[in-house]
């Protein structure tokens, strides 16, 4: 089984999960953990509980708020157990790819939403003009 | 050919980007809308946020009917975009290829009341409907790929 567990410095995971499940419904494999706030004092321990509850042939794919955070340095030091997958930079584009992807060969599934989710970060230009395409 | 054909305000959005590119794999978005074919503003930001490798034409809605009855759009799998069940209506009259309709959006407008939490209609829209189901038309409510699909019944 693969899960995505968000995970962020405050209240950012569990709005990105209410956020991702607004555009494409209910997502049970994907889970938050809220650093810092009452109900996970204890990031590394969190961390750590998720990970020691994964079975023989599990995935995690950890996607943390910033490089550089407390939280991603946390989530860093589990990247070498089996199956376990250290993302940082969350955004929007890049959770929905991996919820939509979620079923596809996990390398090219990370590779590809950190490609799209970094395309995604850009000024609108307010002189941009684009093309007419026809058929 | 037609791969889905949904009626959306937003037209182009984070559902049709990201769940039913996934899930239709489409190599064409048509975007058809009088509204939006001559609002260049408009035109330029839908395809700010068009998903990449899908090429995203946008046509007024009798040119779209024009386009996909004189073959061009064949050898395209395509998802059709319409801002409203008016314009899927006429989509859907003038082209034989329309054997679906997807109501994903409508918002709340004078005149209309509410058939789903995301769907909202008029009187005239439901007769419209109801004209495209008696000609063998299906049309269904469906936001997402994975929510399942609930066929259209006037109440």
């Amino acid at each position: 089984m693969r899960k995505i567990l968000l995970a962020s410095h405050g209240p950012l995971a569990q709005g990105m999960k209410g956020t991702v499940e607004v555009i494409s419904g209910e997502q049970p494999e994907l889970e938050a953990l809220c650093a810092y706030t009452e109900e996970c004092p204890d990031i590394r321990r969190e961390l750590r509980r998720s990970v020691d509850a994964m079975s023989d042939g599990d995935e995690l794919i950890i996607v943390t708020d910033v490089l550089g955070g407390s939280v991603n340095t946390e989530a860093s030091q589990l990247r070498n157990v089996r199956g376990v997958y250290v993302l940082t930079g969350m955004n929007l584009g890049l959770v929905l790819s991996l919820v939509v992807g979620l079923s596809s060969p996990v390398e090219s599934l990370i590779s590809q939403s950190i490609n799209e989710a970094r395309a995604q970060v850009c000024r609108v230009d307010p002189g941009v003009v684009l093309e007419e395409e026809c058929f | 050919m037609i791969a889905l054909l949904r009626v959306d305000h937003r037209l182009l959005h984070g559902q049709v980007v990201f769940l039913w590119c996934a899930t239709l794999s489409p190599d064409c978005i048509l975007i058809a809308s009088d509204d939006v074919a001559r609002d260049e503003l408009r035109k330029t930001t839908l395809r700010l946020g068009k998903p990449s490798g899908t090429k995203l034409v946008i046509k007024g809605v009798q040119e779209s009917i024009d386009a996909i009855n004189s073959g061009v759009t064949d050898k395209y799998r395509m998802i059709v975009l319409v801002a409203n069940v008016q314009d899927a209506t006429a989509l859907a009259k003038g082209c034989s290829q329309v054997k679906e309709i997807d109501l994903g959006g409508t918002k709340p407008s004078k005149g209309t009341h509410p058939i789903s939490k995301m769907i909202n209609l008029s009187d005239e829209d439901e007769s419209n409907l109801e004209g495209l189901q008696e000609q063998g038309i299906r049309v269904f409510t469906q936001s997402v790929p994975n929510e399942k699909p609930v066929e259209y019944k006037r109440r």
